[in-house]
């Protein structure tokens, strides 16, 4: 019992100091990404190269106000930051790390993933609920059925990519690219489902061109609007986070995982998944927003279509060729 | 078949443009690091001062009030004296209201000694309002004509 | 997308949403009052004058010169254009000659000024839209545009370098050199605008088909410039009503015949590029001479023109801009009415957005490329 408990203390603050160094990493990034396409050099001044312009931010807003709508719904309120936070939170401890080294590693790991992904929607909706604005509810209730909609191509790529490796082990779908599956991976395999997958994480995190929900010149200032300070910042965390959970799943579910010469298992699938990170961030800044029902009519009529045709179409050959 | 082509079409379009972004990313960023960098102002018309004339190594302002005449701002205020034994007076204050200046250059153009002329500063902002006020005799010391020094 | 007629008849179910005079897009002080029905534009009011700075009471206050800084500050993109306009009209009705020189540099100035607007249009458009990085990149191209202005003229947005006559600074001997440096690099920048924004997929789902114009409705609520000639209508002032230098130019009037927001785009685009050929055309022929009439005019000697009314039009990156001028002999005008292009656009937006969604109200708004100081004056 004792021993359970000091795992999960260690394990947890391990992922937490992790986690945090990767949103100040992955912030400076995106900003960093984002000046040098526009042709300017963004953060300069705080550290090198701007380095430390996250932990100065971060200062700044530990040091803000948290105001709370007069008759906003204290409690629901209060935990939808956290709330949306936890998910992320487990889902990082779900990915492993390399052959050796993983923090849980599950029989069905796939779906636990994808089921728990899928609860910062609730935390989202909380977000909007108790704000008592007109925006917000109008932001989260888009926001959600933006997420609802593309987890189904998000889940259908994934079963096709578990369909070659016949396994919902993460670990096992990883080797599979590495030993199983011809040593290809799956990314040569199964093109159409890497890239629905992607489109789906890119719209997953709310990140452009499906950032409707947090866009600025829209009217809806969208779910987070009447949070402040740290609760802001914690959906934040939590958006960057998840780019990173969900762009290491994309990595061992189509880039094989920490498999790779010379250097450790870990480094290779901090690599891929900061890769796929980088790509969403290109897409972000070069593409326009998509309008909410075009969205929409995206996921349902082209995006999952799309995924039931590869599934079915992977399911047949394989059946052909085993 | 052609919703494939369009599918296609479309794909390609979001390529090329990302193609466009990430050439632009490793471009040289054409950023001037101010204040590390300065710009080059050098034809910049910036808030109005007095010329210095070589010859006479001060300025040639008469004190005519053309300027405060002509200014639409009404932010020009000039006083003068005549020096003894001379026709032309000089100037003993000139100030201009640099909050309402527009920068147009009236008060040059009309200026029958040609003595006013942009200057090239642009890091103009003051704490306080009576701080917009600039004295444009100030550069000068003491007027050698009122002081007897040159006719 | 038009309604039907119960739709504008049915009082239920709508509820009215204020775009405040605060905007995240940046298109000056506008209040819209919209009327929605779930995400559908019932109607729109538009509600001006929170930047009213009375300048056409100004204008009775002051003399001819004196009123050449407010000009600019009318609508500060076409500052340029705004300027040389009011300083023209004085012209003519003070019969006022302009040397050659001084005529072929004011078309100059002004296609450069009118690049340079539709260039910022570009940006503050696309970032309405949701992508911010052309807003960047033709702020770059801006740069080139402004800087080059400023050797010419000394300012970077408010221009005063008019006087009647002429020009105040004349064009040194390098200009021609660095203005076709600039030609050239606004050239290459087309393709790029090209392959990022007009071809994008995204970009043609938001705007094509939206906001649509007919031209009926452009005539009956006054519209013109680029959104009239993306309606299908040729009409340029600089080829209807020419003025200055233009007749010796050959330029073409780019026009589209669907009238929806992605025409509005091209055809700025297309402006833009007519507006290089017309620069190039009068590098060319710059005549050499002086830059301002003998005696500047307005300036050193008050302006006293004679009694009379005059209507002088230029084509601003907007529209046409007219000036009704009444002279009643004085050094002050009696009356300096400004017709100006953004007023007549914005009325139309009542026509172009109901029947559209809350999402498209946005990229209508950006595609009229209103500029509020104007339209308040």
């Amino acid at each position: 019992m004792i021993d359970f408990v000091t795992t999960l203390a260690i394990g947890t603050a391990v992922i937490m100091g992790y986690l945090s160094v990767n949103v100040l990493f992955l912030v400076w990034l995106e900003r960093k990404v984002s000046a040098y396409i526009q042709r300017r050099l963004g953060p300069m001044e705080v550290g090198p190269q701007g380095t430390l312009q996250t932990v100065a931010d971060m200062l700044k807003l530990l040091g803000k106000q948290l105001l709370t709508p007069i008759a906003a719904d204290k409690a629901v309120y209060w935990l939808a930051p956290v709330m949306v936070f936890i998910p992320t939170l487990c889902l990082a401890s779900l990915i492993p790390l390399s052959g050796a080294e993983a923090f849980a590693d599950q029989p069905y790991g796939l779906v636990v993933i994808i089921a728990l992904s899928g609860l910062t929607v609730i935390a989202i909706f909380m977000a909007g609920w108790a704000s008592n604005n007109k925006y917000a509810v109008l932001g989260g209730m888009r926001s959600v059925a933006q997420v609802i909609a593309y987890e189904v191509p998000v889940l259908l790529a994934a079963l096709s990519v578990v369909l070659i490796a016949g396994t919902m082990n993460l670990r096992g779908i990883a080797d599979a690219q590495a030993h199983g599956g011809g040593g290809l991976p799956f990314l040569l395999l199964q093109p159409v489902a890497a890239v629905l997958y992607f489109i789906g994480i890119t719209a997953e995190t709310n990140r452009a061109p499906f950032d409707i929900p947090e866009a600025e010149s829209e009217l809806v200032g969208g779910f987070h609007t009447e949070y402040s300070g740290m609760r802001f910042a914690l959906f934040f965390f939590a958006e960057y986070t998840n780019m990173l959970v969900l762009g290491a799943l994309g990595a061992t579910l189509f880039l094989g995982g920490w498999h790779g010469p010379w250097l450790p298992g870990p480094v290779w699938l901090l690599l891929k998944a900061y890769a796929l990170v980088a790509v969403m961030m290109w897409m972000r800044w070069t593409f326009p927003r998509l309008r909410f029902d075009q969205l929409m009519s995206f996921a349902w009529k082209l995006l999952i279509p799309v995924a039931l045709v590869n599934l079915v179409v992977t399911a047949l050959v394989l059946a052909v060729w085993r | 078949m052609r919703l494939v082509r369009e599918l296609w079409k479309g794909a390609w379009s979001l390529l090329v443009g990302m193609g466009i972004t990430g050439r632009h990313f490793v471009r040289r960023s054409v950023t001037l690091q101010y204040p590390h960098q300065r710009p080059d102002v050098s034809k910049w018309g910036g808030p109005i001062e007095l010329k210095t004339f070589p010859e006479t190594n001060t300025h040639d302002c008469i004190a005519c009030n053309a300027c405060v005449r002509i200014c639409p701002s009404e932010c020009i205020a000039v006083e003068g004296q005549r020096p003894q034994g001379s026709k032309k007076m000089r100037a003993t204050l000139f100030t201009l209201d640099f909050s309402t200046c527009s920068l147009c250059g009236l008060c040059i153009d009309v200026c029958p000694t040609d003595t006013l002329q942009y200057s090239t500063r642009y890091d103009e902002a003051m704490y306080t309002r009576p701080a917009t006020v600039n004295d444009l005799l100030g550069p000068f010391g003491d007027d050698p004509y009122l002081s007897g020094k040159l006719t | 997308m038009s309604l039907s007629a119960p739709d504008l008849e049915d009082p239920q179910d709508t509820y009215t949403l204020n775009m405040g005079p605060q905007h995240p897009s940046t298109h000056g002080v506008l209040r819209l009052k919209l009327t929605l029905r779930g995400e559908r534009v019932i109607a729109v009011e538009p509600v001006i004058g929170y930047s009213h700075r009375a300048h056409e009471k100004m204008a009775e206050t002051r003399t001819y010169a004196q009123f050449l800084p407010n000009t600019s500050r009318q609508d500060y993109l076409s500052g340029l254009i705004y300027n040389l306009a009011w300083v023209e009209a004085v012209e003519k009705l003070a019969s006022i000659p302009v040397p050659e020189r001084a005529l072929v540099a004011r078309v100059i100035l002004a296609e450069f000024n009118r690049i340079s607007s539709h260039l910022l249009w570009v940006g503050a458009f696309l970032a309405d839209l949701g992508a911010v990085t052309p807003f960047l990149y033709t702020f770059d191209d801006r740069e080139a545009i402004v800087g080059l202005l400023e050797t010419v003229t000394g300012s970077r947005l408010t221009y005063c370098t008019g006087r009647f006559g002429g020009l105040s600074k004349d064009l040194d001997a390098d200009f021609p050199r660095r203005a076709r440096e600039v030609l050239v690099r606004l050239r290459a920048r087309w393709p790029e605008l090209e392959g990022l924004i007009e071809d994008n997929v995204i970009f043609r789902q938001r705007t094509m088909g939206v906001g649509v114009m007919t031209e009926e409705q452009c005539r009956h609520w006054g519209v013109t410039g680029p959104v009239l000639r993306a309606s299908g209508v040729p009409y340029d002032v600089r080829k209807m009503e020419p003025y200055g230098a233009y007749p010796r130019y050959a330029f073409t009037i780019p026009t589209r015949p669907e009238g929806d927001v992605f025409a509005r785009y091209m055809v700025r685009i297309a402006e833009m590029e007519q507006s290089c050929r017309i620069i190039e055309q009068a590098l060319d022929g710059l005549p050499e001479g002086p830059i301002l009439q003998e005696g500047s005019i307005g300036v050193k000697k008050r302006l006293k023109p004679p009694a009379g009314t005059l209507y002088y039009a230029v084509e601003s990156a907007r529209g046409a801009y007219g000036i009704v001028l009444t002279s009643e002999g004085g050094t002050e005008p009696y009356r300096a009415k400004f017709r100006t292009p953004s007023y007549a656009n914005l009325a139309a937006l009542q026509d172009m957005m109901p029947g559209s969604m809350v999402a498209d109200a946005v990229a209508i708004l950006g595609s009229l490329d209103v500029v509020m100081p104007e339209i308040d004056r």
